[in-house]
């Protein structure tokens, strides 16, 4: 057990804060940098000018070091910025502190200060944030006052950081296991600084010229989309005219209790499943209402680099910006992605990772079987008695479908009206179909429940690595325990498959949700992608256990192609041709 | 890790990190062992049980252990739903108003239990075919998921058997004396002539 600070196993630890400025999707322009050595207290003090001149860090470097972060993504792109070459380990206290009291609803900023906080170390937290956070984004030059001052803000962190390792350990004393979980977590904390470095390949004219011409664009948008709706007036949506529509088409609509109609982003998704005479119109309201362009956040260099927000999800998955990050805004905007000349883009992903989770975990081996099968929608349909022994998804591709609404539906807890509505099947037969999910998996829903009662009870709920969940107080809501495992799981394997493609020099470019992004030259692409396809395999096998794999997906995109999502196609085409009219 | 300036990083040489003879990372020393559906947390508690022929739309099952076949006499009192079980010392004195059945314990698709009270043989062979119908119907239900339903035309019910593979029903543990005094417990049981159903039924309160 590790009670203190003083006993970690490691021949140094190091605090240590980055201070730097730079617009987003630059690479930062490093400020000045403090150290402190936690087991003889001393400070080290380095200004910008310091950092440029040297060739390695000013301190010792190797495994047997532990560098102590809040929030270590930032300090390793601080580090690749300076191109130092480091070997260390990283115990990150954010990762740990959102670890330690995740769905604890006393906790409220995760913040360095929020964290200080908790722990009742307020006589550590710094002040003049605001102010000395301007001073130091606006890049300079700063007078010898104003540098010290900075230093000694940057030094108010640093000194912090010892004292709330201290204490998480003291209050929790750390296993060995405990430390090896928070040093994997530092470990994937490496990763993410590296792809917020390394960033997306972007289409940098396309998007100048698409940012010069938008509110045209935009214009032309709702006059074409709303030829057939006839909702818009000089640019607005208006709730009359799209009551009048619905009630023309026939269409029934979800109401607020106030009466007014529902106009929420799910409301418009969920009836553009029902009614797909609807999705052109929720696509163009996510286009108009979403979508901001020039908050993309894409460097000079046309890379879109941002924070990609790690362990901020409950569940542990990461929660980038969803202005800032490509893949966070409306679906075409990812047609914006595109390799360089030479270069090649590979999108991979699991497949059905989620039911593979839930078999794995649960050991549920008849819903295992579904999965390995390559297609567990209409393994559920012949095990449960629906499609005959041999149905394909050629042969029984209805069946199939109302399955799969069924399958992936129950991991959230999904209603049989729910069902009804996403399969498009009358309630009475998505009762039964959950029902027959239910007989079927009957070891996965006895697995299922108990997390439910677990979670519901204040247990805490644990991954494999050790991320966890404990709600004693507050509002809960059953299916977000029924989901979290498979979910919590599934950022655990991306998190170690991020871990190995980068260890390995896999030039990773970013996470998204359940598949990897990277990037090579066109004659490495299908080399890279096999090297990538291991560490994602080998990932999954980490967590499934038992010599259990998912299943990974590739699609490459070689220069001059770009990315393209398929649900996103149709609107990228519009907006292009609307892009050409506009420029003449 | 050693993160590497040309794009990229190299493994370190840290064990924990070194790949074994298979060419994978032994992650084991990070592992918890959650692989196990562990002890259930929390189970489901009976406190209600009814007493009652199934709904007509209702696909059932029966027990088919003796011991959960119970031969008794029921008494039903107006505006109660919840049928009381008489002892047989005193059921001579309600006679007119008492029915014999064999309580059989059943089971629905949601796995929902209940008494299911069912017409006993009548040993002069002078039988309702409504009874007779009823018996065969819950003795059915034995091996197979049906429901009940009534045909006035023919003057009898009529089994509808399901059809495709349904599951065998979960049972619960609960021993049949359990699910007897769930179902009546001590205000459904009558065991003397003070009690308040017969009053009712005499007159006297």
């Amino acid at each position: 057990m590790y009670k203190e600070v003083a006993v970690l196993p490691f021949r140094k630890i190091y605090g240590l804060d980055f201070e730097y400025s730079g617009a987003d999707g630059e690479i930062p322009n490093i400020v000045c940098m403090v150290a402190q050595d936690l087991w003889s207290g001393d400070i080290s003090r380095y200004w910008q000018d310091d950092l440029s001149a040297m060739t390695s860090p000013p301190f010792e470097t190797g495994e047997d070091i532990a560098l102590v972060t809040y929030f270590a993504p930032a300090e390793i792109q601080s580090i690749l910025a300076l191109s130092w070459d480091i070997d260390v380990s990283i115990i990150d206290l954010f990762a740990e502190f959102r670890c330690a009291t995740n769905g604890d609803p006393r906790v409220g900023k995760k913040s360095l200060i929020g964290a200080l906080r908790f722990f009742g170390l307020d006589h550590l937290i710094p002040d003049e944030k605001d102010a000395m956070r301007d001073l130091i984004l606006s890049g300079g030059p700063w007078s010898k006052d104003q540098e010290t001052a900075v230093l000694d803000y940057c030094q108010q962190d640093v000194i912090a950081l010892g004292p709330l390792l201290g204490a998480m350990i003291n209050r929790n004393p750390w296993t060995e296991l405990r430390l090896n979980q928070a040093l994997l977590r530092g470990r994937y904390m490496q990763a993410v600084g590296f792809m917020q470095h390394y960033g997306i390949p972007i289409d940098l004219r396309l998007l100048d010229s698409l940012n010069a011409n938008w509110d045209a664009i935009k214009t032309r948008l709702i006059t074409t989309i709303d030829e057939q709706y006839d909702v818009y007036v000089e640019g607005s949506f208006k709730e009359a005219l799209f009551e009048s529509y619905l009630a023309r088409e026939g269409i029934p609509w979800p109401r607020l209790n106030s009466g007014r109609l529902s106009l929420d982003r799910n409301t418009f998704s969920d009836r553009s499943k029902r009614y797909p005479i609807v999705k052109p119109l929720h696509e163009l309201r996510k286009t108009l209402g979403e979508l901001k362009l020039n908050k993309l956040a894409v460097g000079r260099d046309g890379r879109n680099r941002t924070l990609l927000s790690p362990f901020a999800a409950k569940t542990g998955r990461n929660q980038p910006s969803t202005n800032r990050f490509v893949f966070g805004p409306a679906k075409w905007i990812r047609g914006l992605i595109k390799p360089g000349e030479g270069m090649a883009l590979a999108y991979c992903d699991w497949s059905s990772q989620e039911i593979a989770i839930a078999a794995a975990l649960s050991q549920d081996n008849l819903l295992w079987d579904a999965y390995e099968s390559g297609d567990p929608y209409i393994a559920f349909a012949i095990q449960a008695g629906i499609a005959p022994p041999g149905a394909t998804k050629e042969t029984h591709k209805d069946i199939r479908n109302r399955c799969k609404s069924v399958v992936l539906g129950t991991n959230y807890g999904m209603t049989s009206y729910g069902v009804a509505q996403s399969a498009k099947i009358h309630k009475l037969e998505a009762k039964l179909l959950l029902q027959k999910h239910r007989e079927t998996y009957r070891t996965f829903w006895a697995w299922a429940d108990n997390n439910k009662d677990r979670g519901l009870l204040g247990l805490k709920l644990e991954t494999c690595f050790g991320w966890a969940i404990q709600v004693e107080a507050g509002e809960v809501k059953a299916n977000t325990f029924l989901n979290w495992p498979m979910q919590a799981h599934g950022a655990e394997m991306m998190r170690i498959a991020c871990i190995l493609a980068v260890e390995r020099g896999i030039n990773l470019c970013a996470p998204i949700h359940d598949a990897l992004l990277i990037e090579a030259s066109i004659d490495q692409i299908d080399a890279e992608v096999a090297r990538l396809k291991a560490c994602m395999s080998e990932a999954s096998e980490a967590v499934l256990g038992d010599g259990r794999a998912c299943r990974v997906d590739a699609s490459i995109v070689r220069y001059p192609g770009r990315f393209m999502d398929e649900d996103g196609q149709a609107m990228w085409d519009q907006i292009m041709g609307l892009l050409a009219e506009t420029e003449g | 890790m050693a993160l590497r300036q040309d794009g990229g990083a190299v493994m370190s040489s840290n064990d924990d990190k070194k790949q074994s003879s298979t060419g994978k990372t032994d992650f084991s020393k990070f592992r918890l062992s959650t692989n196990s559906p562990g002890m259930p947390v929390a189970q489901k508690v009976l406190i209600h049980v009814p007493v009652g022929k199934p709904g007509k739309q209702k696909f059932v099952r029966v027990h088919p252990a003796e011991k959960y076949h119970f031969g008794c006499a029921l008494l039903k009192v107006e505006d109660d739903d919840r049928p009381y079980l008489i002892s047989p010392d005193i059921a001579h004195t309600v006679a007119q108003d008492i029915k014999q059945v064999i309580l059989k314990l059943g089971i629905d698709r949601q796995g929902n239990i209940f008494l299911w009270p069912v017409p006993p043989r009548q040993e002069d062979g002078n039988e309702n075919i409504w009874n007779q119908s009823h018996r065969e119907i819950a003795e059915l239900a034995e091996t197979f998921w049906v429901r009940l339903a009534s045909n006035r035309a023919i003057g009898s019910y009529e089994p509808f058997k399901a059809q495709g593979e349904i599951p065998e029903p979960t049972w619960p543990d609960h021993s049949f004396e359990e699910i007897l005094e769930i179902a009546f417990g001590s205000s459904h049981v009558i065991k003397d002539r003070e009690h308040p159903a017969l009053l009712k039924l005499w007159g006297i309160e």
